[in-house]
């Protein structure tokens, strides 16, 4: 039996399905690592290959035009990922330069393009010979334009930061169980075994790791001990404010990380709801309330229609809408958003948004409060949608948003990345009169 | 020691299915020497004397990263097999063609050691896969068998052309 694809084909052939076949990085790259044994070291390496060429495709993509005498074709495009590959290593990565170039020509072989590897080794050498000439005019912000543009327009004084935050890699950030361990408690537990971390000032259960590493690697990760999760989401917690007794409902809850960070605080006590639209994502949230021990109603269901689930008699204390949209508030974590979004796309969201807000507003108590947030910069999907919903709607009242740093606006609060150092979240609470 | 020719995909005489080794003696230790280094220097992790146009049932592996722990199996058979995984396999007779696969999870096999003492071994995953990936070759088949009719034939015309540009 062979071995398997070296890191750089393996990379090359995972980029070109995701940037070029439409396929979704997470998915791709984690069902590529069940069917294929490669170490924890080449694991990394790969991942980083892979995100760092979605990161930074613009740019590559510019560069190899500049190197290649004539495009790639259109049935050879893994011959031209191989490149973006190679030149990622180069631009962006201290590998030596030499192993660098000699295992990416080696790539074009085991990807059976025996014929490119005298391309790609010219490419890769010319540009060794005179990188900073080649770099110039090239395309340094690596946004597709409608992106830059409309994040231009939301926010023209922070655009540079934005930008430039959406094209680094992301801190590692958990959240820990607090029914299991105080965070000073797993912190010390990280640092025993060797694991470098710091509390996050932001929120009360965050930690920043010092460098990514598998989850398999956190001490007690199987037994529930923290979780994965983004600072800004686990805001959404502390604004929600949920007490023993209350109904809560979860309306778009899948993977379900901000159900269990409710269910960690009321130490699994209270009734919650948790809704998704979609089965196969129901099935993770069954899988991560199981992993923390922590037990909520799932119900496969639309939020936004009439409910097919049941509801409390009179209505819920409180509704968390973690609405589906752009995700342009989270390319850091998910530059593939880059390549796979439409502006066309924000229509539909925006309609759904509205939707889940009418719908959800319905199941509400008298007194209660609601707590939209999305992964969005933009304002249509976010403060602009929110003054809309309350134009309409009699008796729905913005509440202030305890948030320790977002921007303030006239509706809701606003984190942006670069600015703040957490994801692009937007929250909102609205309390029924 | 030597390096061997490999045989590729489709020559007929992969179709071989293997005999059993009689008697384990240096003759047989010599094949497996020249096997090791032949996988070593095709970049394998595992190589059935099939493979190298000997139809005797030997099979060298060695799936470690530092290249430092060959294993040897002789007249392997296969006592249970139990689960279901997919994995994507390459083979050093299909050069440069991967595909995802079927086969049991985990097996228990007994075998010769190259001293001849007989082995039992409990492996799942990779080195499951790995060993009925060879046991297959001892048997006159390639995992090129499990796929597609049409991708069967896209692969055999591709070897076959490059076999012609090469020589």
């Amino acid at each position: 039996m062979a071995k398997h694809l070296n890191s750089r084909a393996a990379a090359a052939k995972l980029s070109w399905q995701i940037i070029d076949k439409g396929q979704s990085l997470d998915i791709t790259v984690s069902s590529f690592f069940e069917h294929n044994s490669y170490s924890p070291q080449d694991r990394g390496f790969i991942q980083e290959l892979v995100y760092g060429v979605s990161r930074w495709y613009g740019e590559l993509d510019a560069v190899a035009a500049t190197l290649l005498r004539s495009p790639i074709r259109n049935k050879d495009r893994v011959v031209h990922f191989v490149l973006l590959v190679g030149l990622y290593q180069l631009r962006h990565l201290d590998t030596a330069e030499h192993a660098g170039v000699a295992e990416t020509v080696s790539a074009c072989k085991q990807l059976n393009k025996q014929w490119a590897k005298n391309v790609i080794n010219g490419c890769l050498r010319n540009y060794l010979r005179a990188p900073s000439e080649i770099a110039e005019n090239v395309d340094l912000i690596s946004h597709p334009q409608w992106i830059s543009q409309a994040i231009g327009k939301a926010w023209p004084e922070h655009l540079n930061l934005i930008l430039a935050a959406n094209n680094q890699r992301p801190p590692m950030c958990l959240r820990v169980n607090r029914r299991q361990n105080t965070r000073d408690e797993y912190l010390s537990v990280l640092a025993g075994a060797g694991i470098d971390a710091k509390a996050d000032e932001n929120t009360p259960d965050g930690v920043f790791l010092e460098s990514p590493c598998a989850v398999t690697a956190l001490p007690g990760f199987e037994q529930g001990s923290c979780s994965v999760q983004d600072t800004a989401a686990q805001i959404s917690a502390d604004l929600l404010d949920v007490k023993n007794g209350m109904s809560v409902l979860d309306a778009c809850a899948a993977p379900g990380g901000k159900t269990a960070h409710i269910l960690e605080r009321c130490d699994n006590k209270i009734d919650i709801h948790a809704l998704d639209i979609s089965e196969r994502r129901c099935q993770q949230l069954h899988s991560t309330l199981d992993r923390l021990e922590l037990s909520a109603d799932i119900f496969t269901a639309d939020a936004s229609l009439a409910p097919s689930w049941p509801l409390p008699k009179s209505g819920y204390d409180r509704i968390l809408i973690d609405a589906p949209c752009s995700g342009l508030g989270v390319i850091r974590r998910h530059p593939d958003i880059k390549h796979h979004r439409r502006s066309s796309d924000i229509d539909a969201l925006e309609k759904t948004q509205a939707g889940l807000l009418d719908n959800l507003w319905l199941h509400l108590k008298p007194g209660g409060i609601m707590l939209y947030m999305t992964c969005s910069v933009l304002p249509r999907e976010n403060q602009q949608q929110i003054a809309k919903f309350i134009a309409r709607t009699n008796g729905a009242m913005l509440i202030n948003v305890p948030h320790p740093s977002a921007l303030t606006l006239n509706h809701g609060v606003q984190t942006l990345p670069g600015l703040h150092d957490m994801d692009g979240f937007y929250y909102c609470l609205l309390q029924k009169q | 020691m030597a390096i061997l020719e490999i045989l590729v995909y489709p020559d007929q005489r992969l179709r071989t299915v293997a005999k059993p080794v009689e008697a384990v003696d240096d003759s047989i230790r010599l094949l497996v020497k020249d096997m090791t280094e032949t996988m070593y220097d095709a970049n394998g992790i595992g190589l059935a004397a099939t493979q190298v146009d000997v139809h005797k049932q030997v099979i060298v592996m060695d799936l470690s990263d530092e290249r430092n722990q060959p294993r040897v199996l002789i007249n392997p058979t296969i006592n249970e097999q139990d689960g279901e995984q997919e994995h994507d396999e390459g083979c050093l007779s299909v050069p440069e063609y991967y595909a995802p696969v079927k086969r049991a999870e985990s097996i228990i096999i007994t075998a010769l050691d190259e001293q001849g003492e007989i082995y039992q071994l409990e492996a799942e995953g990779l080195l499951a896969v790995c060993i009925q990936h060879e046991m297959d070759h001892l048997a006159g088949k390639v995992f090129v068998d499990y796929l597609s009719r049409l991708k069967q034939d896209r692969i055999k015309k591709k070897l076959v052309k490059r076999a012609r540009t090469n020589d």
